[in-house]
């Protein structure tokens, strides 16, 4: 933390959330209007070299809420999720254009912290990716890379999100044994586990439980179900029915493009668009 | 099966485009590749085991005990007189048997396989006297003799066998006086002497009512013969006199088993050191071994030792005696010690009867013999390969022995061995000099130490460097300078051995000796300008950061490595001066009590480093890139830096394979022979220092076996040293699969 410290940036400057969180502006839909924004996207194009693949987004993902994206793949949702926390820096000729704000702060300013970002904006992957190392040691690995190495406090956070993220009871008698050990679906809420562990402001789902089988995938989602209490989660999902069933408003992308973004009772009842309900009854995608 | 192929058939007559059945010749190629893969890798294995099959198979017989046959027991053909032959040999050929009858006064030969008298051989000089003293010099055709009138004879023997077209043997003896001088009036009760280039060395005993006198008669180089007395208080009856090849060590044993030793050059007067015997038991026959440095002592209970010359100080000229091995008893009081002709063996023998065959360097008893009666006189032949013993029944007894290696045991091979000259039990290599009174220095353990002390160096040098190396490549570089270094760094592996060595030995090692100190400088000034550098960069504003396309930092690293050059070259002798006395070599020897040698690990570590880095590094930049993106996504989203991503998540995770990649370059560096032959010094030392150099087995085998003689003990150490270097790598490449599995199995990604 010791870098958040001295070097001032714009983050470290307004670090109480509900402060600084804005009103949603009055053309929103639905019940949008009555919540606090999180993350305010602008504007927002991104090339991979000379290719388009986002074409001016702007949307408003509210605070403590289960946003998904969903659209078929190609679609750019995956691209704008890994933007929120600049994991697309790491691909070779990415660009940028627009404004993406959270907190009102725009993490794409030069002077922002890409450390500390991804320390407020945690991601789950497609592919659950715990390190060949300890259970404890996975959910430690954030707290470590800070340096907090005290015994204590990592014992306590390692419990408190073994169990925030519903792992608890499984795996308390073998922290200490490979975290490659565990089974598919507990390799993902190991990660969740993980992510929660660095008390992060959003939580950031890449198709979580793509891989996964329905049972496994029911334990992930009543997780996000629990998690929406503390953190903002934004999911990507190609399952309809989890959007359906987990989230609290949904975006629909079509070709770089945002459709449609509403209450998620809404845009499964009643699209405004005719792109949307083609997809949601399944006519393409 | 057969129905099953049946409805296939079947079906497959509704016509499709691609075809069902796979064509015949498809089928066959297939078996065929299938065959030619299996054949070629049940080759490599075969040609694997057939290779270390025909190491081994060439060191085995040092390892083979000693074997024995008794040919026969048999009277001496034609001997006259009534008391035992003065003494008896055998010549060079081991073909004919001859001994000194006191009676006719002449050489009596015989075959030695048909034991047939073959001549007589009268020795016109001692034809008017009575001889009461002889010794045959036991490597050479060479004899004295003493008589009653007070006069020493010495004389040559040459024994020549000739074979006839009819292959029938025709022989041909002589007995040529060296000279024939008065040493007193009294009789002459014993004699022993050597001849070496002609100079003649003779120390001789004589008796009379009144006492004992000793004498040397020195004959340099033909000239006549000096006689002189030595001078002593000898506290009983003098049984055997040994003078040494230079004419100056001349010992005296007494019937009390006290041993007189005396430096003649230095005082004739009294002796040097007294042995006196201990313990209730006493010596009882002396004898040189081959270059007469060494001795053995038989003892009156029949234990034989063997006693080395040992320096208290090391500014010490004249050494005492100090006993050094213990052989296996005989039984009864030894009588007879007899030194093999040119290597470190001997025979021993008993009045209770044992012979015994045996090695001083490697501390063995080969053989352990039985003659039929007390031994008398005793012979070992030219060849090593025929022991006769003349036993007080007056019968001679032949045994043939087979042991060609027998210097070599497990002890002289790995352990410490105290050789001749030596102060204390040493490991040494030294396996081959211009004499043949030379002690064969067979210790493999300096040539296993500078093995690993050479590996060690190389890795130490190339590990760090390429496993950062491969960490920035794989990691942090620019993948278009990737693809640029890594095929760039793959080609240092081409560069021939050989280049480097020479490189290294002639060119690196000459030069790096005047600037030791900025070399040792660069390890640190370097590493600090170019941080030094990276800190200012840091600095710099992100705009101007910005406008310098990414992976092009990599230009300004060439000035700053140039300038930590130039840096440390300037301070190298400022820091001499400060520090090292303004002499770095000599403070080395001041502080470490070392000399610095030109060819020392600095040199070794930077040859075999440019050797075995691009192995290392290729290997370990293949499993550092090889580790899932996803564990990097992982640890990044976890808001860890690269660096933090570097070292927790990849380094570990690719840990299996660095592993890997540093014990295929230690592998590397314990094969690599032309670098080490030409750039260590090749010394045979002990020593893991880095100012020095080494010896390795590899490049001993590639420098010793032109010149071993194919089957000799050195032929088959050298062998044996191929079958260590072999042993190492499989053992080393063993064990690193082992652990390489089990990092694997703790790391292995999903």
């Amino acid at each position: 933390m010791t870098t958040l410290e001295t070097q001032a940036t714009p983050m470290t400057q307004k670090s109480t959330p509900t402060e600084m969180t804005h009103a949603v502006p009055a053309q929103a839909m639905g019940g949008l209007h009555t919540e606090t924004t999180l993350i305010e996207v602008k504007d927002c194009n991104l090339f991979y070299g000379s290719k388009q693949a986002l074409f001016d987004i702007s949307m408003n993902i509210p605070a403590k809420r289960v946003t998904a994206f969903i659209g078929p793949s190609g679609c750019g949702k995956s691209t704008l999720l890994r933007c929120i926390n600049r994991m697309n820096d790491l691909i070779e000729g990415v660009r940028i254009e627009g404004s993406m704000n959270i907190n009102g702060i725009n993490i794409y300013d030069r002077r922002t912290d890409v450390i500390e970002l991804r320390k407020r904006v945690g991601m789950v992957f497609q592919k659950s990716n715990p390190f060949p190392k300890s259970i404890y040691e996975n959910i430690c690995y954030g707290l470590r890379i800070a340096g907090v190495n005290d015994k204590k406090v990592l014992d306590e956070v390692v419990e408190r999100s073994l169990k925030g993220a519903a792992l608890w009871e499984e795996v308390k008698d073998r922290l200490h044994d490979s975290a490659l050990g565990l089974s598919g679906g507990q390799q993902q809420r190991l990660c969740i586990a993980r992510a929660v562990a660095v008390e992060p402001e959003v939580i950031l789902m890449d198709e979580p439980c793509s891989a996964l089988d329905p049972i496994a995938t029911a334990k992930v989602e009543e997780l996000i179900h629990e998690l929406k209490k503390q953190f903002t989660i934004v999911i990507v999902t190609h399952n309809m029915q989890q959007a359906g069933r987990c989230s609290d408003y949904t975006a629909f992308f079509y070709l770089g493009k945002l459709i449609e973004f509403d209450a998620t009772e809404r845009i499964f009842t009643n699209p405004k668009e005719k792109q949307t309900e083609d997809y949601i009854t399944g006519r393409f995608g | 099966m057969s129905s099953q192929a049946a409805t296939w058939e079947s079906t497959a007559e509704k016509k499709t485009v691609v075809p069902k059945k796979a064509a015949a010749s498809v089928k066959l190629v297939d078996k065929a590749a299938d065959l030619v893969i299996r054949a070629g890798g049940l080759l490599i294995i075969g040609a694997v085991f057939a290779i270390m099959f025909f190491l081994i198979k060439e060191c085995v017989p040092l390892f083979m005990p000693a074997k024995s046959e008794i040919v026969f027991t048999k009277p001496w053909p034609g001997l006259t007189g009534e008391q035992k032959p003065l003494f008896v040999g055998i010549d060079n050929n081991q073909a004919v048997a001859y001994a000194l009858d006191a009676g006719s006064k002449s050489l009596i030969l015989a075959n030695a396989y048909t034991w047939q008298p073959i001549l007589q051989v009268p020795i016109p000089a001692l034809a008017a006297s009575e001889i009461t003293a002889s010794y045959r010099v036991p490597y050479e055709d060479e004899f004295f003799a003493g008589t009653q009138d007070g006069k020493v004879l010495a004389a040559k023997m040459p024994v020549e066998t000739t074979y006839g077209a009819d292959n029938a043997p025709s022989y041909l003896a002589d007995v040529l006086e060296r000279f024939f001088v008065q040493v007193g009036q009294d009789p002459v009760r014993l004699v022993h002497g050597r001849v070496r280039e002609s100079n003649v060395y003779v120390a001789a005993v004589l008796e009379s009512a009144s006492g004992q006198s000793v004498f040397s008669v020195i004959a340099p180089d033909g000239e006549e013969p000096v006689v002189e007395p030595v001078q002593g208080q000898w506290d009983g009856v003098i049984r055997q006199v040994l003078m040494d090849d230079e004419g100056s060590k001349l010992l005296v044993l007494t019937d009390k088993g006290t041993i007189y030793h005396y430096f003649l050059d230095n005082d004739r007067t009294k002796p040097f050191a007294v042995y006196e015997a201990k313990e209730g038991r006493r010596p009882t026959a002396i004898e040189w071994v081959i270059g007469d440095a060494s001795m053995l002592v038989g003892f009156s209970d029949g234990s034989l030792e063997h006693w080395l010359q040992v320096r208290k100080k090391s500014t010490d000229v004249m050494r005492a005696y100090v006993k050094s091995y213990d052989f296996d008893s005989l039984k009864g009081a030894v009588t007879a010690i007899v030194p093999s002709s040119h290597t470190r063996g001997f025979v021993a023998a008993s009045d209770g009867g044992s012979v015994h065959v045996g090695f001083t360097t490697s501390e063995r008893t080969l053989l352990k013999l039985q003659a039929p009666a007390p031994v008398e006189a005793l012979v070992y032949g030219a060849k090593n390969t025929a022991v006769l013993a003349y036993d007080k029944n007056k019968n001679a007894t032949i045994w043939t022995v087979e042991n060609p290696h027998p210097e070599t045991t497990f002890k002289t091979l790995f352990s410490k061995v105290w050789y001749e000259g030596f102060d204390q039990p040493e490991f040494a290599w030294q396996s081959s000099s211009g004499s043949d009174s030379f002690e064969a220095k067979y210790s493999l353990t300096p040539l296993i130490v500078g093995t690993v002390k050479g590996a060690f160096y190389g890795l130490l040098f190339a590990v760090p460097m390429a496993i950062f190396a491969a960490l920035y490549t794989s990691q942090f570089m620019h993948w278009k300078n990737r693809a640029i270094v890594k095929p760039t760094v793959e080609i240092m592996a081409a560069c021939p051995s050989v280049v480097v060595g020479f490189l290294a030995g002639l060119w690196l090692a000459p030069l790096l000796e005047s600037v030791t100190v900025s070399v040792l400088l660069m390890v640190f000034v370097i590493p600090t300008v170019v941080l030094a550098l990276f800190m200012c960069w840091s600095r710099v504003p992100q705009y101007y950061r910005d406008k310098v396309p990414h992976g092009m930092e990599l230009v300004i690293l060439v000035p700053a490595v140039i300038v930590g050059f130039m840096i440390s070259n300037a301070l190298g002798p400022v820091v001499e001066d400060i520090f090292f006395q303004a002499n770095f070599k000599q403070w080395v020897f001041n502080v470490f009590g070392e000399q610095m040698e030109q060819r020392n690990c600095i040199v070794i570590g930077l040859a075999m480093g440019f050797a075995v880095i691009p192995i290392i590094f290729t290997i370990s930049e293949d499993a550092l890139t090889n580790v899932p993106r996803h564990f990097v996504s992982g640890s990044l989203a976890l808001g860890a830096s690269r660096w933090q991503t570097a070292t927790r998540v990849i380094l570990p995770t690719a840990s299996p394979g660095i592993f890997s990649a540093v014990m295929i370059g230690f592998g590397r560096a314990v094969g690599e022979t032309m670098i080490v032959l030409m750039a260590t010094g090749n010394t045979p030392i002990m020593s893991m220092s880095p100012f020095n150099g080494m010896r390795t087995l590899s490049a001993n085998i590639a420098v010793e076996i032109p010149e071993a003689p194919v089957g000799s003990t050195h032929y088959r150490v050298l062998f044996l040293a191929a079958v260590v270097l072999f042993m190492m790598t499989f053992a080393v490449n063993t064990a690193a699969e082992i652990v390489r599995q089990r990092l694997r199995e703790k790391y292995q990604a999903v």
